[in-house]
């Protein structure tokens, strides 16, 4: 009985630190706002890359935020232009600009697991940007090292788990700075789907930074790398910018 | 003097400014699916240029030329009547056609956003159909096939674009006379509906009166005004239009002392206004257009997006059109139903892209299929094959064109 009573102590001590890291990850400081180039290189099983760009920039509102992405490059995509509203309460908002239609279309939000772009990133990921939600995932912390947590993030249920691909996260966090250097995903089924590693991670203006991401997607062979570049979270960003006139324009 | 040195002060600013290009180039071919011809071997060249200021403003100008060695869908000459005379689309030879296609500056001023030059001006929310997508005429020499960017006929035009907090007020005034371009006589896509050319009687001599398309600068110039809000997660628009109609209306009259049948046709101009709406909740986006026209007629699109399947979109569109006076009635019914169905899925992260959109007119029971697939060669080539399949009724607007049913294979490289 007082095994027990220990085991049941520890595990939710762990439970608890668990939800600490979590919350050291979410309050982590990314900057008021912040502009930044990007460079995705994409690589399909057979080696063939196609390599996009694209200038963000992003202002939080509050709790609310939002983030407008232009594509700068292959010149068959400049112009395409993607508006999101993340809201705290009400649904988040969405909308896609593409110079063939010569028109902003409103699109869903809710396909948070479908693939971002063509990448190996899913919306929510974007969306996220390494942070974790505590809605979709309970915590569990499964081992810790010198330099790493080890946390499990497992979906709430099977709808959350269907929703965003994947039913299992495991999370390898620097304690230092509370960034996962290397994050698994497991698919619905449990098996592994894909693996994140953050590398290239810098100090700009007090704010720890990534400066490059790789995403391996095990089951179709494909590799996302998202390098980021010219990271500013001085310069102030005009309101005006996240609004779909300022998506026609910017071409 | 003063011009002069306008004209000095521009170019020294496009000295300094930052000057981009783009260039398109698409060869497509055309296969008739009832004997296997060629319908169009094209070769389809654009140049975008822009150059940014300092200042943020930008001069945009996009050119295209056009050859066709099959010269069946314009055959013999490029239909311009309906064309205002100032840099209108140069031909070359019957095969081909140089075209300015846009030509504006823009430039924003205490938070407005001015654009003065030719351009295609886009409003409303639904696809594949113009409702409130009306500012452009629109060239018809390929009916509906082309992509609406391609086939919207760039106008002369004021625009004024002002941004609030959750809100958007637009004003355009366009000086330019140019209507619909309607393909000419033994034209691949010639329309031949009664819909649209009403049937003449026999044995009745005809007195055409063709009235001047109206052309005063000030005068016949059309004006809209566009405002729209955000309304928690609902985007809702109001427009107003001073229109001229880019078809003509005709009317008959029969004289019984000389026993003539008197049929005219002119330009009207109408006021019309219109309401939008989109929605989104869950994986549904919810899109709404209607219009009153010189309350005459009333039409609406209801379209229903689903984002519900893995990197798909499923989308609905139900468009009725209603004439509320029985005077127009005699090319057309009462009420007019169309219905369009849009399937698209993107596969191979992004590389391989699968469309299917079908529009169906209950009238008449006719319409048009185009299953399409496009590949991305490397980041900047496209190759692509579909099918556009017309069917149903031989007098409806689809139906017409059942022997123009075809094969489309084409290669596209932007650089």
């Amino acid at each position: 009985m007082k095994i027990l009573l220990l085991i049941t102590m520890v595990s939710s001590l762990w439970a608890m630190d668990a939800l600490e890291i979590v919350n050291r990850i979410n309050s982590r400081d990314d900057g008021q706002h912040v502009k930044r180039k990007l460079k995705m290189e994409l690589i399909d099983k057979r080696g063939k890359t196609r390599v996009q760009e694209t200038i963000s920039y992003r202002k939080y509102y509050g709790e609310d935020k939002k983030t407008v992405i232009f594509f700068i490059s292959p010149k068959r995509l400049k112009g395409t232009g993607f508006l999101t509203y993340d809201n705290a309460i009400k649904d988040d908002e969405q909308w896609l600009y593409l110079p063939s239609l010569r028109k902003v279309r409103r699109i869903s939000s809710a396909n948070r697991g479908d693939w971002f772009l063509g990448t190996d990133f899913s919306y929510e990921e974007i969306k996220k940007e390494t942070k974790i939600s505590k809605d979709d995932f309970n915590f569990k912390l499964l081992d810790e090292t010198d330099d790493f947590y080890i946390l499990e993030s497992i979906a709430k249920n099977k709808k959350i788990a269907k929703e965003l691909g994947y039913s299992k996260i495991i999370s390898q966090i620097d304690k230092k700075i509370f960034i996962s250097r290397k994050t698994q995903f497991y698919d619905t089924r449990g098996e592994l789907l894909k693996t994140l590693k953050s590398s290239d991670i810098k100090k700009i203006d007090t704010i720890w930074t990534i400066h490059h991401m790789q995403m391996s997607n095990h089951q179709n062979k494909h590799v996302s790398h998202f390098y980021f570049s010219d990271v500013d979270y001085k310069k102030d960003i005009k309101d005006n910018i996240f609004t779909k006139a300022s998506l026609k324009r910017r071409r | 003097m003063k011009l002069f040195l306008l004209l000095i002060s521009l170019l020294i600013d496009l000295y300094s400014a930052n000057i981009s290009h783009l260039v398109k180039l698409r060869q497509e071919n055309a296969i008739l699916t009832n004997n296997a011809k060629f319908q169009k071997a094209s070769i389809y060249a654009k140049l975008n240029l822009q150059a940014d200021f300092e200042d943020g403003s930008r001069l945009v100008l996009i050119s295209t030329l056009e050859t066709d060695a099959k010269d069946k869908i314009e055959p013999s000459r490029y239909n311009l009547d309906k064309y205002n005379d100032f840099l209108k689309i140069l031909p070359l030879g019957t095969h081909g056609n140089l075209e300015l296609r846009e030509f504006f500056y823009e430039t924003e001023m205490k938070g407005s956003i001015i654009k003065l030059g030719k351009m295609q001006t886009v409003w409303g929310k639904a696809d594949g159909i113009k409702l409130i997508d009306r500012l452009n005429p629109q060239n018809f020499s390929e009916f509906i096939l082309p992509s609406f960017e391609e086939s919207r006929i760039p106008l002369w035009t004021f625009s004024f674009l002002k941004s609030l907090d959750n809100s958007e007020f637009e004003f355009i005034a366009i000086i330019d006379n140019t209507r619909n371009k309607i393909p000419i006589n033994g034209a691949s896509f010639e329309f031949t509906s009664t819909k649209v050319i009403p049937q003449i009687p026999k044995n009745v001599p005809i007195n055409k009166n063709d009235v001047a398309n109206p052309n005063n600068f000030i005068l016949d110039s059309d004006v809209a005004f566009r405002y729209s809000k955000m309304l928690n997660n609902m985007e809702i628009g109001f427009y107003y239009f001073y229109l001229y109609n880019d078809n003509q209306t005709l009317s008959q009259k029969f004289d019984k002392t000389s026993n003539i049948l008197t049929i005219t046709s002119k330009y009207e101009r109408s006021s019309s206004y219109a309401f939008s709406m989109d929605y989104s909740k869950k994986n549904f986006v919810y899109r709404v257009e209607t219009m009153l026209t010189n309350s005459d007629e009333l039409s609406y699109i209801f379209g229903l997006d689903w984002y519900g399947l893995n990197q798909s979109l499923l989308s609905l569109q139900i468009f009725q059109s209603y004439l509320l006076k029985d005077k127009n009635r005699f090319s057309r019914d009462k009420v007019d139903n169309t219905v369009t169905f849009l399937y698209k899925k993107d596969l191979m992260n992004d590389t391989l892209h699968a469309e299917l959109l079908t529009i169906h007119n209950i009238n008449d029971n006719d319409g048009l299929i185009r299953p399409k697939l496009r590949y991305e060669l490397d980041e900047e080539s496209v190759i692509y094959i579909g099918i556009d399949k017309f069917y149903g009724n031989k007098n409806g607007l689809y139906g017409e064109f059942r022997k123009q049913s075809r094969i489309i294979l084409g290669v596209e490289r932007t650089f």
